[in-house]
Order: C-alpha cells, then sequence, then structure tokens
C-alpha cells in the first residue's frame, strides 16, 4: 500500500462510521470537529481500521487515533510506509 | 474552574471522545452528581497532576473496557480466567491497580449512568434506613466508595473494609482518610470465604460476586456474616465483560436466585443497564442491587 491508498481507505472508513461525505473528511476530522465521533464510534473506527489493514492497535494507539492526520500517520508507521514530509 | 470542568478538560486533551461523558451525566443527574463529584475530585485529587494521572487512568480503564465489550457481544461468553489469574493479572498488580483500574473505577461510578443510579439508590435504600446504626462492614471494599458514603451519612458510624488487594486496601485508606473519616474505619486484607469475618449488622458488597468462581460459596460466607436481623446491600455485574469478571451473571434473577439459596431474603431491588442495547440480542452491561436481610 502507498501512503495515498492508506489515505483514501481511512477516508472511507472515517466516512462510513461517522456518516460524512468521503470529501468531508480532511486534516481537522477529528472528535472536535465531528459530533458524531463519541466514544462507541471511536471503538467502532478502531475495529474497522484494525480489520481493514490486518494490524491490532495497543493501548496507547488506540487513544491516541483521534484524527484524520494522526491514523494516517499511526497505520502508515504500522505499515512500515515512510512519512514523505 | 471547578475539578469537573478540569477532568473534562483533561478528557477532551486525552481521549475527546470520552469527554461527552462528563457531559452527559451532568445533564442526566444535574446538581446533587454535580456537587458529589466535585467533592469525590477535590477531595482525592486534588492537585492537577492526581487529577491527569486519574483522567488518564479512565480512559484506559474505559477503553479496555469498551473493546473487552465487544468481544462479548459476539462470542456471548467471558474469556475463561480463574480466580487466580484474575487477582494476579489485576488485584495484586499494584502498578495496574494505582494508576488505571482503581481511578478508573471511581470515575465510572459517576460517569457511568448505571453504576450512578446504583449510588442513587444505595443512598436512598440503604443508607436511608440506617438511621441508628452504629457499625457496618463492606467485604470488597475496592475504591472504597460506598464505605465513604456510609462513614459520610452516618457521622457516628464505625466500620471495615475486607479485601485482598494491598492496593485497594491503600486506595480505600486513602479515600476515607480525604474525608477525615479514618479514625472510624478500618481496612483488612483478607478472604472471607478461607478466614471468616466477625458478623455485622449492616453489610456492604458490591460488585463482588461476577469476580468470583464459585459465588454461593461466597454468599454462603456473607450470609454468615450478616447479624441476625441485620441488611445487606449486595449487587453484582451483569453482562459486563470487564477484565477481571469471570462468571457471568446474564440477568438479575441468576443473582436473585443464588442470594436466596444463601438464605438471604430480598427486601428491595434495582436493575439500572449501562444504555439502550444496538440490536435487540445484544447484551448490555447492567448491575442489579439487592437490599436483602
Amino acid at each position: 500500500l502507498s501512503r495515498e491508498e492508506i489515505e483514501e481507505l481511512v477516508r472511507t472508513i472515517l466516512a462510513d462510521v461517522l456518516g460524512l461525505d468521503p470529501s468531508e473528511v480532511d486534516d481537522t476530522t477529528s472528535p472536535d470537529t465531528v459530533k458524531a465521533w463519541d466514544s462507541l464510534q471511536h471503538l467502532t473506527i478502531v475495529l474497522s481500521l484494525e480489520e481493514e489493514f490486518e494490524i491490532q492497535f495497543d493501548e496507547e494507539e488506540t487513544l491516541a487515533v483521534v484524527s484524520f492526520p494522526l491514523i494516517v500517520a499511526t497505520v502508515s508507521e504500522r505499515l512500515g510506509i515512510p512519512d514523505p514530509r | 474552574v471547578t475539578r469537573v470542568d478540569e477532568l473534562r478538560a483533561r478528557l477532551q486533551g486525552r481521549a475527546p471522545f470520552f469527554a461527552s461523558a462528563v457531559d452527559r451525566a451532568e445533564a442526566s443527574f444535574g446538581e446533587e452528581w454535580s456537587a458529589g463529584f466535585e467533592e469525590t475530585l477535590t477531595r482525592l485529587f486534588p492537585d492537577d497532576d492526581q487529577l491527569a494521572a486519574a483522567a488518564e487512568g479512565y480512559a484506559r480503564f474505559a477503553m479496555d473496557l469498551m473493546r473487552r465489550q465487544s468481544r462479548f457481544e459476539r462470542e456471548r461468553v467471558y474469556p475463561a480466567k480463574s480466580y487466580a489469574e484474575a487477582a494476579a493479572e489485576v488485584y495484586l498488580d499494584a502498578d495496574f491497580m494505582a494508576a488505571q483500574y482503581l481511578p478508573g473505577l471511581l470515575i465510572a461510578h459517576y460517569l457511568w449512568a448505571h453504576h450512578y443510579r446504583h449510588l442513587v439508590f444505595f443512598e436512598r435504600a440503604f443508607l436511608g434506613a440506617m438511621a441508628g446504626a452504629t457499625t457496618f462492614a463492606e467485604v470488597g471494599v475496592g475504591t472504597g466508595l460506598y464505605s465513604r458514603l456510609t462513614l459520610q451519612a452516618r457521622p457516628a458510624i464505625t466500620g471495615r473494609g475486607y479485601d485482598i488487594s494491598p492496593a485497594s486496601k491503600a486506595f480505600a485508606d486513602a479515600h476515607v482518610a480525604a474525608f477525615g473519616a479514618e479514625d472510624r474505619f478500618e481496612t483488612i486484607l483478607q478472604d472471607i470465604v478461607a478466614d471468616p469475618i466477625p458478623p455485622a449488622p449492616w453489610l456492604i458488597c458490591v460488585e463482588v460476586l461476577e469476580h468470583l468462581e464459585d459465588p454461593p460459596a461466597f454468599l454462603a460466607a456473607l450470609r454468615a456474616a450478616l447479624l441476625p436481623g441485620g441488611h445487606a446491600f449486595i449487587t453484582a455485574a451483569l453482562n459486563a465483560a470487564n477484565v477481571d469478571h469471570i462468571y457471568l451473571y446474564e440477568g438479575p434473577d441468576q443473582v436473585a436466585a443464588q442470594l436466596h439459596q444463601a438464605g438471604f431474603e430480598t427486601r428491595e431491588s434495582f436493575l439500572a443497564n449501562a444504555y439502550a442495547p444496538a440490536a435487540p440480542d445484544t447484551p448490555v452491561p447492567a448491575v442489579a442491587a439487592f437490599v436483602v436481610s
């Protein structure tokens, strides 16, 4: 997977779980900006990411993936995809 | 800025999806909840570092439970675990207990609706009936919350709290001392099944049964620890996949039957679910409480 492909898959998961249009998911997407992102939806996001990317977040990561860019960065790191920035 | 506001801000910064739980509880339970929670946070976590650590513990405690609950919803059983394994993994792990389990459990009693409703039920149905009581005992003292509420509500009463966890003993001692009641309360490390305790006229036992391999044996010991004519407040968690829950209660009738089998007579009971189920057959965490004699 490339970084761009990871971004698109994460965007799709966030849009599906949070009831957003994929075009609405951007670097500001987080529980601070999306009211629907409550604890139950957060767990759904975490479990969906784990299934999609076949990874298992540890306790710290589970709490830390609280925005679109943080999720992309965490998943990319787990998959060994270098950060382009 | 109140301590409740500070906790909300800490959660917002660490795990923002949990911060709304403060708003929901505040809106649902009003001034009495606010005053009780504020006093608890102020006394137990008076400086910001302590409150930040408690917020961190709560976030980890709650997320761990949510993950386990999701698995339970699929499998409908708790993972096989012995009491000895749960004790080693949880009760006897001082760091885990102090950093996560105990502060998480304490805060959950105010942020989780079913737990707070049980506090309200306890205060009305049990504490309200304790006029004139001079002594009580709590078995499984945990965070010390229920004993502290009893000591606070009954200024002349003295009590004993029993637990197997040194970390619980330390936390409960600090909790009671933070409310100035340490002279009226003693905590003791003791397994009441292996080593029976002196009978008391008022007994409290909150969410212990689901932690045991053999709740009926424990209830027999608890019955022997209640003086004739005495009263007990006994609760059990249902369908709640906490790390240390090993005996699955699927409904309040199972608890009631075991209480009856042990010789208790139910005076009043109360059941509260944590939330509405996502689907009709999805198990939801709940607590069943009984005032028995």
